[in-house]
């Protein structure tokens, strides 16, 4: 996969404070690249840059090639760029806005009717077709500004906070139309600080704080490379003491949560495990060797939350 | 060469006008981008009724209501003056209106959060900044009258001072030009100052009130009346007064509206990558 968007030492200063420090880091190709932070992170002061908004105060930045600084037109084009404060014409009715943007992006007349009706259909909105923007939902009205960022195809979206303000119903209908939009390959690069839902969909994630990047890498790299121990949830049909007993004598396995401690079934237990798959997979093995009955043995995933937490200090620019 | 191809290229973009879509939203084709306009528009009446009133005041000759058992004068005056006074009523109606147009423009756009949007487009800011004035102003239906007006005035004005009056041909020629350019810069400092405002605050409101203030400062201590006043104190002819007291007004304008459109440029280069 080739890299789509670069960004080398950028640093944004706004007087005395730096709301961007120093940030490296490369987007592939079709990647879905989660921005997180909390607010004030410089999460969107990195978005506007790439978008050729702002201008930094150092370092260099390319979208598909061409740099935000020396050729911002020719990223502009490349990109798709949704605000936080998602900007919609509540005069113009919902075909008005798409083909509106649509024609300042130099595109035919002829062609426009036809796109958008697919793009209308793309986000679910082709029955709102000659609805004013005003009568949408909040949640009509970021798909349809999702719907615009696509007018001209771009290769790169941007979207900062997509999710934000949106009721669970929405915020699950977002999450499907980001991966649609994976599945038709574009490389989508977005913030959000809904943690559960930057884990179901990225590829990659980057955690800032204080303008400075604390992680960044592959999804499940990230997670596996900052937990230090495993959690395995058990269930079996038998007693739990000598279950439990079983379990403390193998050298990985550090402590037993019982059903009373945490919130488990009753006839299930959890344990801190400190060993790699194989002696996991052992361990497994030897207690069905030595007739338990296992119903059920799954390693429990640590959430982004966690990771979130683990590399976060709570510093807040 | 540079400057030679800048105005091809400018050229090239008015004449595509039709086809730019901002231009062409501002203009009302896109939705209705202007609420300020729309309810300006509902009282025109009323702006109607103000403009003739004041358009009266300010364009009459006095000796056109105590000349009626002279025809041939009266006749003369009519002559001379319906012209101005209509030019004076479309340019105060033209004033009022045109930063109702314009003022939101901008301040609308950041408001609504668009604006970030729009500048992500292809066009450049200047390019934006200029559809959006341009196609504000197409929605007044004043500029064919104001022509036609304005050109018919000042040849009026030049024939009647430089070979039926007492003045020379020079000062009839200034006289003429002042009064030609005079309904234009006026209306167009009224658009421009609602634009230039426009990039700055975020409340199409306070852009609103803001022109209007510098558009009544501007009509109060730019008139004739004062004009002529100061040349009179300067001590200059009465040739010279006259002239002076109707091109001023028309020079002064024409700065601001020059400064105006520099300060918009500028405006523009600063907006366009903050």
């Amino acid at each position: 996969m080739s890299t789509i968007i670069e960004i080398q030492g950028l640093t944004k200063k706004y007087g005395d404070l730096t709301a961007l420090n120093d940030l490296t880091l490369t987007i592939n190709e079709g990647e879905v690249f989660g921005f997180i932070g909390p607010n004030g992170a410089g999460k969107t002061t990195t978005m506007r840059i790439l978008t050729t908004l702002l201008k930094p105060s150092g370092g260099k930045a390319w979208v598909a090639g061409e740099s935000v600084i020396d050729n911002p037109r020719a990223v502009r084009r490349n990109i798709g760029y949704m605000p936080d404060f998602f900007g919609v014409y509540d005069d113009m009715k919902v075909w008005e806005y798409l083909d509106f943007f649509a024609a300042c992006y130099d595109i035919p007349p002829a062609t426009r009717l036809g796109m958008i009706d697919d793009l209308l259909a793309l986000v679910d909105l082709g029955h709102k077709k000659d609805a004013f923007v005003d009568s949408l939902s909040r949640g009509m009205k970021q798909r349809l500004c999702l719907a615009r960022t696509l007018a001209h195809d771009p290769q790169v979206l941007i979207l900062d906070e997509p999710a934000s303000g949106l009721d669970p119903r929405a915020r699950i209908e977002m999450r499907e139309l980001l991966r649609e939009l994976k599945l038709m390959g574009k490389t989508i690069f977005f913030s959000s600080h809904i943690l559960s839902e930057v884990a179901d969909i990225c590829t990659s994630i980057a955690i800032l704080e204080a303008g400075s990047l604390v992680a960044y890498g592959d999804m499940t790299e990230m997670k596996r490379q900052l937990r230090t121990h495993r959690l395995i949830q058990l269930r079996v049909l038998d007693e739990m003491t000598p279950v439990q007993e079983f379990l403390l004598r193998h050298e990985a396995v550090e402590s037993i949560i019982t059903s009373e401690e945490a919130d488990i079934p009753s006839d299930a237990m959890r344990f801190d495990f400190t060993g790699d798959d194989e002696s996991l997979s052992s361990l497994l093995a030897s207690l069905i060797a030595n007739n338990f009955r296992v119903v059920a043995f799954q390693e429990e995933t640590g959430d982004l939350e966690d990771v979130f937490l683990q590399v976060t200090k709570g510093i807040v620019n | 060469m540079k400057a030679l191809a800048r105005l091809r290229r400018g050229w090239r973009w008015v004449r595509s006008l039709n086809e730019n879509p901002i231009y062409l939203r501002e203009k009302g084709d896109w939705g209705n981008p202007n609420p300020f306009y729309e309810t300006l528009r509902r009282y025109s009446p009323f702006v109607v009724m103000a403009a003739i009133l004041f358009g009266l005041c300010a364009g009459t000759n006095p000796a056109l209501l105590g000349a009626s058992e002279d025809d041939e004068l009266f006749a003369f005056i009519c002559v001379l003056c319906l012209p101005g006074a209509l030019l004076s009523m479309l340019t105060i109606y033209g004033s009022f209106m045109a930063p109702a147009l314009t003022a939101p423009t901008i301040s609308m756009e950041k408001d609504r959060g668009t604006w970030d949007i729009l500048r992500l487009t292809p066009h450049s800011t200047a390019s934006i900044l200029l559809a959006k004035l341009f196609g504000g102003l197409s929605r007044l239906r004043i500029w064919r009258v104001m022509a036609v007006l304005s050109v018919f005035q000042a040849l009026m004005l030049f024939c009647v001072l430089s070979f039926a009056g007492s003045g020379t041909a020079v000062s009839g020629f200034f006289i003429g030009l002042g009064a030609l350019i005079r309904p234009w810069v006026e209306v167009l400092f009224a658009a421009f100052i609602g634009m230039y405002l426009s990039t700055w605050v975020r409340s199409s409101t306070y852009a609103l009130a803001g022109s209007y203030t510098i558009v009544v400062l501007m009509k109060v201590f730019s008139n004739n009346a004062i004009w002529l006043g100061i040349w009179s104190l300067l001590g200059v002819d009465d040739s010279g007064m006259l002239t002076g007291s109707i091109l001023s007004p028309a020079i002064v304008y024409g700065t601001a509206v020059l400064f105006l459109w520099w300060g918009i440029v500028r405006q523009a280069k600063k907006l366009s990558i903050s």
